[in-house]
C-alpha cells in the first residue's frame, strides 16, 4: 500500500505525463493499451516507468491501485473515449483476491452484472485478465494478443 | 519510532514478501490440477470447518456407546469398533481422520494467511480468534486421545499432569489445583475419564463462540469449500476410514506407565519434547509460542494513511458500498434529513478499514475517494496516458 503511496503522491508526475508516452508511442503504431493494475497482481513494477509505460511495449500504460476492485467501469469508458484503444484491468486470481472479492466485483461490472455498471462499454476493447503476482509473463503475452485483436480490429473499423 | 524499529519492520516485511513468493508459487503447483476456483490452498478455512463439522456429526454416534468410567472407556470404544455394531469402526476412524484433517486445514490456512500478509491490521481480530480457534483444536485433540484410555493415554495423562504441576514452581498452590482440575481430583477415578469427556465436549462448544469472532470483521466470510472440493474431500476421508481402520492400544493400567507409544504428529508433538525439556519447559515453550503467534499483528506496523473520506454532499445513503466492503469498515448513519431525501450516510471505521478501494469502486456518485489517489489523480493520468 505504501508504493501507491508514492507512485500517485502528487499531481506532478501526472502533470508532466503527456509529454513522454507521446513520443515513445508516436514511432509504433501499435495500438494504445491502457490497464488498471492490481498492486497485489501479476507484478509489473520493475517493468513500468515512472508514466507507467510498460518497458519493452510502449503502447501498453499502466496506472497501479490498490485492489483491481477499485477499478470503475465509468474510468475505463473514459479511457476508450480519450483515445485508448483497449482497456483492460488486471486483478489476482479469482477466489484468491488479497482483499477478497475485489476482482470478482469489477468482474461483473465489466459485464454489467453489478453496479455500477458501465454506460456503453465496448467489450471488443475491454479485457479482465486475473493474474497472481509471479504469472507476469502470462499477462504480458495476453496483452500481446491483445494488440493483436486490437489491430485486427482497428482495421475493420476504419 | 526508532530508526532500529524501522529496519525490524523493513526485514520483516522482506521476509512476508519472500514467503508471501512460495505460497504463490505453491497455488500454481495446485492450478495446473484444479480449475482456480476449485484450488482448496483458496479454502484451507473452510476445509478446517467441514472438518469440524464431520469430527462434529461422527462424535454424536461416538457419544452414543462411550461410557466415561475407569472400568468401560477402553472397553466400549473396542465394542464399537468390533464387529457388534455394524460400520463402527468407520465412523471412529472418520472421526479420528477427520480431526487430522482439520489440524492440516487450520495449520495450513493459519501458515497461509500469516505468509501471504493477510494477518495484520484489519484481519488481527480474525487472526487473534485463529490462534485461538488453533489452540482449542489442540487441546481437544489431546482430549480425545486421553478418553480413549488405552496406555498411549495413561502416558499422555501423566504426562500432562506433571506439566500442570510444574506450575507449582512459578505460583505456589496454582499448578497443583490445575492438575487436580484437570484428573477430576489428585488421583485418577471414575471422575477422571468425566472430566477429560467435559474438556473433549465442552470445548468444541466454546469454539463456535471464537468461530462467530473469527468471521465477525468479514463480510460474506467462505465457511465451506465449493461443493466439487468438498466430495473429494470426503471421500478422501470416507475412503481412509474404510481401508485404515483405527484400533485402541492394549488398555491402560494405573500404575504401569507405558515407555514407548505410537505418536499422532498431529496432535501429540508438545509431548515428544518432554524427555528433553521437561514437562515445565514444555507447558512454558506452548505458552511462549501460543503468545507469540497471537501478538503477530504487532510485531510490525504500519500506520493507517490512506483510508477513503466521503464526500457528504455526494453521498446518497445508497449502501452500495456498506454492502462491498469486505471488512465491515463502512456503517450507516442516519441523517437529519435535510438534504433532500437522503436517509442515510456512509461512514468508515478507521481501524477496520483495509485501505483497498473496493468501496470507490462500488460508489456510483463519487463520493469516496482515497486521499492518496484521488478520482481527479487518475482521471488526469487516463488523459494523458492515452493520447498516441
Amino acid at each position: 500500500m505504501s508504493e501507491i503511496a508514492h507512485e500517485s503522491n502528487g499531481e506532478a508526475a501526472a502533470a508532466s505525463a503527456p509529454e513522454a508516452p507521446l513520443a515513445s508511442a508516436k514511432a509504433v503504431s501499435e495500438p494504445t493499451i491502457l490497464g488498471f493494475l492490481c498492486e497485489w497482481a501479476a507484478n509489473m513494477n520493475d517493468l513500468l516507468d515512472e508514466n507507467g509505460v510498460v518497458k519493452g511495449m510502449p503502447n501498453v500504460r499502466v496506472i497501479k491501485i490498490p485492489c483491481s476492485g477499485m477499478t470503475k467501469p465509468a474510468w475505463m469508458e473514459m479511457a476508450l473515449k480519450q483515445g485508448a484503444d483497449g482497456v483492460f484491468v488486471c486483478g489476482c486470481p479469482i477466489v484468491d483476491c488479497h482483499f477478497r472479492e475485489g476482482n470478482v466485483f469489477i468482474r461483473d461490472r465489466i459485464y454489467s452484472r453489478r453496479t455500477p455498471k458501465p454506460k456503453r462499454l465496448d467489450m471488443n476493447r475491454a479485457r479482465g485478465y486475473w493474474y497472481e503476482a509471479l504469472e507476469t509473463e502470462k499477462l504480458l503475452d495476453d496483452l500481446k494478443q491483445f494488440a493483436e485483436e486490437l489491430k485486427a480490429l482497428n482495421a475493420t473499423t476504419t | 519510532m526508532s530508526e532500529a524499529y524501522l529496519g525490524w519492520c523493513r526485514a520483516y516485511k522482506s521476509l512476508i514478501s519472500a514467503t508471501s513468493k512460495g505460497w504463490l508459487w505453491f497455488d500454481r503447483l495446485w492450478n495446473v490440477v484444479f480449475p482456480n476456483q476449485y484450488n482448496p490452498n483458496y479454502y484451507l478455512g473452510g476445509i478446517s470447518n467441514l472438518f469440524l463439522w464431520v469430527c462434529m456429526l461422527t462424535g454424536i454416534i461416538l457419544f452414543a456407546y462411550y461410557v466415561p468410567n475407569l472400568q468401560n472407556a477402553w472397553a466400549t470404544v473396542n465394542y464399537l469398533t468390533g464387529a457388534e455394531v455394524p460400520y463402527g469402526n468407520v465412523i471412529r476412524a472418520l472421526h479420528r481422520y477427520g480431526a487430522d484433517g482439520m489440524m492440516i486445514g487450520a495449520i495450513l490456512h493459519g501458515l497461509r494467511v500469516w505468509w501471504t500478509d493477510r494477518y495484520r491490521k484489519f484481519r488481527a481480530l480474525a487472526w487473534m480468534s485463529g490462534v485461538i480457534l488453533i489452540s482449542f483444536t489442540l487441546v481437544i485433540g489431546m482430549s480425545g486421545y486421553l478418553l480413549v484410555w488405552d496406555q498411549r493415554s495413561y502416558l499422555l495423562e501423566q504426562r500432562i499432569f506433571q506439566m500442570l504441576l510444574s506450575v507449582d514452581k512459578l505460583i505456589p498452590g496454582l499448578g497443583s489445583s490445575l492438575a487436580n482440575f484437570f484428573q477430576g481430583g489428585s488421583l485418577i477415578t471414575d471422575f477422571t475419564l468425566t472430566r477429560f469427556l467435559f474438556f473433549h465436549l465442552g470445548l468444541p462448544f466454546a469454539m463456535f463462540f471464537f468461530l462467530w469472532v473469527h468471521y465477525l470483521r468479514i463480510n460474506r466470510p467462505v465457511t465451506y469449500p465449493p461443493l466439487l472440493v468438498n466430495l473429494i474431500l470426503l471421500g478422501m476421508v470416507f475412503l481412509a476410514s474404510g481401508l485404515l481402520s483405527f484400533r485402541s492400544g492394549d488398555p491402560a493400567v494405573v500404575g504401569q506407565i507405558p515407555t514407548s507409544y505410537p505418536v499422532d504428529w498431529l496432535y501429540m508433538w508438545p509431548f515428544v519434547f518432554v524427555d528433553w525439556l521437561t514437562p515445565g519447559g514444555v507447558l512454558l515453550l506452548l505458552v511462549a509460542l501460543f503468545l507469540a503467534l497471537y501478538t503477530q499483528p504487532w510485531w510490525w506496523r504500519e500506520p493507517y494513511r490512506n483510508v477513503p473520506i466521503v464526500i457528504d454532499e455526494k453521498c446518497t445513503g445508497c449502501r452500495l458500498c456498506e454492502i462491498d466492503c469486505h471488512a465491515n469498515a463502512i456503517y450507516m448513519i442516519p441523517t437529519s434529513g435535510k438534504k433532500k431525501s437522503r436517509p442515510l450516510l456512509a461512514r468508515i471505521h478507521d481501524a477496520r478499514c483495509a485501505e483497498c478501494g473496493i468501496c470507490v469502486g462500488a460508489c456510483p456518485f463519487q463520493a469516496l475517494e482515497l486521499p492518496l489517489l484521488r478520482d481527479r489523480t487518475i482521471e488526469e493520468r487516463i488523459t494523458s496516458l492515452c493520447q498516441k
